[in-house]
């Protein structure tokens, strides 16, 4: 009964994060027809094809089917608007904020987060330039609390930034620096060679006065211009009201979690065909995020490049003249496989699995009250049944 | 029935199936006597399984499932050694050994842990019959 059901090569991709344009790039490439949506703005960088559609500003309420065939319903300038594809890949990145509370402080012109300098870097000369020149600023990193992996990336940017376009005099303080990724020792040195000093510290003294920030530690006390701190990332606020409508699992950190594999398979979600890429899941920085949206586009190709689907060996089917519709199987299926519908031939209503969409774990078969699922295609020996 | 006495495991295919292939790959195999019955994964483990087990003649049963935690469909290895736990009240009620019912968490990566608990079950509760 394993046949294959023909899909379409179609892919939605949620998100406006850096990975999700680099997830549309990939599939574009391999030939896939894409629908980029996002609840907000769309970057424009130039990614243009006629495979590829852009919705902006739109907010998903509903989906419907199962791999292979999911519906997504969204609301867009008042419309409703409803898309078709194979498989989804959410990649809607995370949130920043300046976490006040934990640094104890409040922005002023003296106190600065990571992203305030970028935007400032970001502007036009001279002024870009001048607000930094021959300034020394203190960048304090993991200070009550750690810094994650994304913004600890991008201070190594700024530190190198500042040194060389604008000449500043850069400290760089931090607690632990986990070079756990790859290059970051490299990243390093180079910034010792630009000059910017490296200051590990223990429990810093940070003290803002009226014209000056000073950060006392171990080692001394060091004054500068302009203190730097980084932001924090969380889960973005919409993140567990998609987890609802996809029918996925968030973790205990309020992330997308993925599908425990032994083997690491990019991104999978718990739930055939919807696929979670970069910071939505993981906490990474940039690059990372991009070479994971990757990972998950080859996990895709892997799933619809035959452009059909296969049901796994080992199934659940519903004998619908016993089911007593209960949902104790609606509810207990891991994977969001089973329904209740109307079956129009037999005029009754069941719980029905999605051939495509079940991973044969048997979950609802051993918890049917009245046994009314089969595994389909599992061996058991003939004295299960109390031969 | 008396002279069916075999031991049955039923096991999760993608923890202790994967730790089996490993030892079938590296030689070993199971003991006379031993039943092998592979789940799709421990939730599908169902009661009345271990009680038709037991009532096909097995000496013993053993549940292998992954760690809690490591289960693909989430919970299913808690369901397993849930039910494993009920019907172990079950058997004392009726008067039946509860270590005739084992359960055990496994990783694929645990094929030594695999042999050394089927042959020390084998031992215990076959090999002495010897009838
Ligand atoms: S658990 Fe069994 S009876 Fe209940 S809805 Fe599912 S199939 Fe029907
Ligand atoms: S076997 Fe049942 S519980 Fe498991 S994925 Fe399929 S429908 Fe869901």
């Amino acid at each position: 009964m394993s046949q294959a059901t023909p899909v379409a090569k179609q892919v939605l991709v949620l998100g406006a994060s850096s990975e999700a344009a680099r997830a549309v790039k990939e599939l574009l490439a391999l030939g896939y027809k894409v629908l980029w949506v996002s609840g907000d703005e769309l970057p424009s960088n130039g990614l243009d094809s006629p495979a590829l559609a852009k919705y902006a500003n739109c907010r998903l309420y509903a989906l419907e089917g199962h791999v292979g065939r999911f519906v997504s319903h969204f609301l867009h300038q008042g419309q409703r608007l409803a898309l078709s594809t194979s498989a989804i890949i959410v990649a809607t990145g995370n949130e920043r904020y300046f976490p006040a509370e934990r640094y104890g402080l409040e922005l002023s012109s003296l106190v600065w987060t990571t992203s305030q300098v970028k935007e400032q870097l970001k502007k036009p000369l001279p002024q870009s330039v001048l607000a930094f020149r021959d300034k020394r600023i203190l960048l304090l990193l993991d200070w009550s609390g750690e810094t994650s992996k994304e913004l600890v990336s991008e201070s190594f940017s700024l530190a190198g930034e500042l040194c060389e376009r604008c000449r500043s005099e850069v400290y760089f303080f931090y607690r632990d620096l986990t070079v756990d990724s790859p290059g970051w020792e490299q990243r390093t040195r180079e910034l010792r060679d630009k000059g910017v000093v490296f200051c590990r510290y223990g429990e810093p003294e940070v003290t803002v006065g009226e014209a000056a920030v000073s950060i006392s530690y171990l080692e001394g006390t060091v004054e500068g211009d302009l203190l730097v701190l980084p932001e924090a990332v969380r889960p973005r606020g919409d993140t567990a009201e998609l987890a609802e409508i996809l029918q996925v699992r968030l973790g205990e950190d309020g992330y997308f979690q993925e599908l425990n594999i032994r083997k690491y398979r990019a991104g999978l979600s718990a739930r055939k065909g919807i696929f979670f890429a970069g910071r939505c899941h993981m906490d990474c920085d940039a690059s990372e995020a991009e070479s994971d949206a990757l990972q998950v586009v080859a996990a895709v190709d892997a799933l619809l490049g035959q452009g059909a689907l296969e049901p796994e060996e080992v199934i659940a089917y519903v004998d619908p003249s016993k089911c007593i519709r209960c949902l104790t199987c609606v509810r207990t299926c891991p994977h969001a496989a089973v329904q209740v519908v109307e079956y129009e031939d037999m005029d009754v209503v069941a719980a029905r699995v999605d051939e495509l969409a079940c991973w044969g774990c048997g979950a609802c078969a051993s918890n049917c009250p009245v046994q009314a699922i089969e595994m389909v295609g599992q061996e058991m020996p003939a004295w299960v049944q109390g031969v | 029935m008396g002279d069916h006495q075999k031991i049955v495991v039923m096991a999760c295919k993608h923890s202790a199936g994967e730790a089996l292939r490993e030892l079938q790959r590296e030689g070993w195999a199971l003991p006379d006597g031993v039943e092998w019955v592979e789940l799709p994964c421990g939730g599908s483990l169902d009661e009345l399984h271990i009680l038709r087990a037991f009532e096909a003649g097995a000496a013993a049963v053993l549940v292998l499932a992954c760690y809690h935690g490591a289960c693909r469909s989430l919970d299913g290895s808690r369901w397993a050694e849930k039910r494993v736990q009920a019907i172990q009240e079950m058997l004392a009620e009726i008067g039946i050994e509860q270590d005739r019912l084992e359960f055990r968490n496994i990783a694929p990566t645990m094929p030594a842990d695999l042999a050394s608990w089927v042959e020390a079950l084998h031992r215990r509760v076959l090999a002495p019959a010897g009838e």
